[in-house]
């Protein structure tokens, strides 16, 4: 605020700063940002202890712990002196920003994958980024194992409940180990069920004639004359 | 004959794989990648590279004829639209955010944090004599700034610096291209009012 107002410490009223301060801020809009506002409230508290510590030194009797006034004012302005540098320099930095904005980097179109080092090159480094940008990109391009070995089983009951119909229609009894015993036991269960249906149905006789036997299945007359 | 036409066909080359390598990457290059890249390993190798780059540059200029520029950024060489082309290019494509509208706590909070890398966020308020963990939260939300370690004094603060999003951003080939901050200290007229202001000098009458 010193740098920016020329204030006069000891001479201009602190409201008549305060007010002007809140003004330009409403115009601005930077009363919008808290940050600033904060910072505006702390660092006008610090002004007025400045002030009314110059003004009224036998106000504040000194503590041993405590800065006298001149070491006070000292530390301000050697605090002063050091943040004009970069309050000069981000201004710097801003007008780069302007002149650089507007301009895009092109994106590839498909973000490409840079070739990964080999192992062996970089066996035995000790330096944790490449380390990491290597693993992050393995971990990028890993592979979704290959299951072409395992083979997938498509099957559905109603389809088992056809084969079983056809079946019958055709020679009107069926061994269900003649035409399912070779199949994948998820297969045989399924058909199982679905013979299952057919005899609640009504639709299929079966009968076994031994445990864990072979089953005979033949078409119910009543279905048959229907 | 065939020696001259070879040597003539070199750089070509290298140049058209150049122009395509920068095409390709979404970051800035630097010359050991292109070198690396094009597998050029003899010592002469890195001239001609030089060489490459300043004709590529100068075709393509900024702010030039060109609908693109070269620019050296973050470290690298970088292809970018030109700026002059900014109407067409934002009514197809969002462009990035303006980086010059950051507040004026945040570019300070950023310029503090570009010159004294590694800082830490006690160092930096002690510089600007507030608490500045709003625009360093900004900073980090908007990769300007990210944590680089960690204070080996102690209490261990956290230390920030700058991304290479940050030089990119700014225009800037590297940190060292930022100007030399010394230069923007006050002059000896400039301090002696800030100490009358103070009242640490009379008023000259």
């Amino acid at each position: 605020m010193v740098l920016k107002e020329e204030i006069d410490l000891l001479e201009v009223p602190l409201l008549d700063v305060i007010l002007a301060y809140l003004e330009a801020s409403d115009e601005s809009g930077a009363a919008e940002y808290w940050d600033e506002m904060t910072e505006f409230l702390i660092l006008m508290s610090l002004l007025v202890e400045v002030k009314s510590r110059l003004l009224l030194p036998e106000a504040y009797p000194q503590l041993e712990t405590e800065m006298t006034p001149e070491e006070a004012r000292d530390q301000l302005l050697s605090r002063l002196f050091e943040y004009s540098k970069f309050r000069s320099v981000a201004i710097r930095l801003r007008e780069r920003a302007e002149n650089a904005a507007g301009a895009l980097l092109r994106p590839p179109a498909a973000e490409p994958m840079r070739r990964l080092p080999a192992l062996d090159d970089i066996a035995g480094t000790e330096d944790v980024m490449e380390l990491h940008d290597c693993l992050v990109r393995r971990m990028a391009n890993k592979r979704e194992p290959d299951t072409g070995h395992i083979s997938q089983i498509k099957v559905e009951l109603r389809h088992q409940i056809s084969i079983i119909r056809r079946v019958l229609a055709k020679k009107g009894r069926l061994s269900f180990n003649n035409i399912f015993g070779g199949e994948e036991p998820l297969v045989q269960a399924l058909s199982l069920f679905a013979l299952l249906e057919l005899v609640t149905r009504g639709e299929v006789r079966v009968s076994q004639p031994r445990p864990f036997g072979d089953i005979v299945v033949s078409a119910q007359a009543t279905r048959e004359t229907a | 004959m065939n020696d001259v036409l070879i040597a003539d066909a070199r750089p070509k080359a290298i140049r058209r794989d150049i122009e395509a390598i920068l095409f390709a990457s979404g970051a800035p290059l630097s010359i050991e990648d292109i070198l690396r890249a094009l597998s050029l390993q003899d010592p002469g190798d890195r001239d001609v590279v030089d060489d490459v780059m300043r004709s590529l540059a100068e075709e393509f200029a900024p702010r030039g004829e060109r609908g693109f520029e070269l620019v050296r950024l973050a470290g690298g060489w970088a292809f970018r639209t030109n700026p002059l082309c900014e109407n067409a290019v934002s009514a197809l494509f969002e462009l990035p955010e303006d980086a010059s509208r950051l507040s004026p706590a945040a570019m300070e909070t950023l310029a503090i944090v570009a010159y004294l890398q590694p800082v830490s966020r006690p160092q930096i308020a002690e510089i600007r004599g507030v608490n500045s963990d709003s625009p360093l939260h900004k900073l980090i939300e908007r990769e300007f700034i990210t944590e680089v370690g960690r204070s080996q004094a102690a209490g261990g603060a956290v230390l920030y610096g700058t991304t290479p999003r940050f030089e990119a951003m700014f225009g800037l080939s590297g940190l060292d291209e930022l100007p030399d901050l010394e230069g923007f200290a006050l002059t000896e007229p400039q301090k002696d009012e800030l100490r009358r202001r103070l009242g640490m000098l009379s008023v000259p009458e």
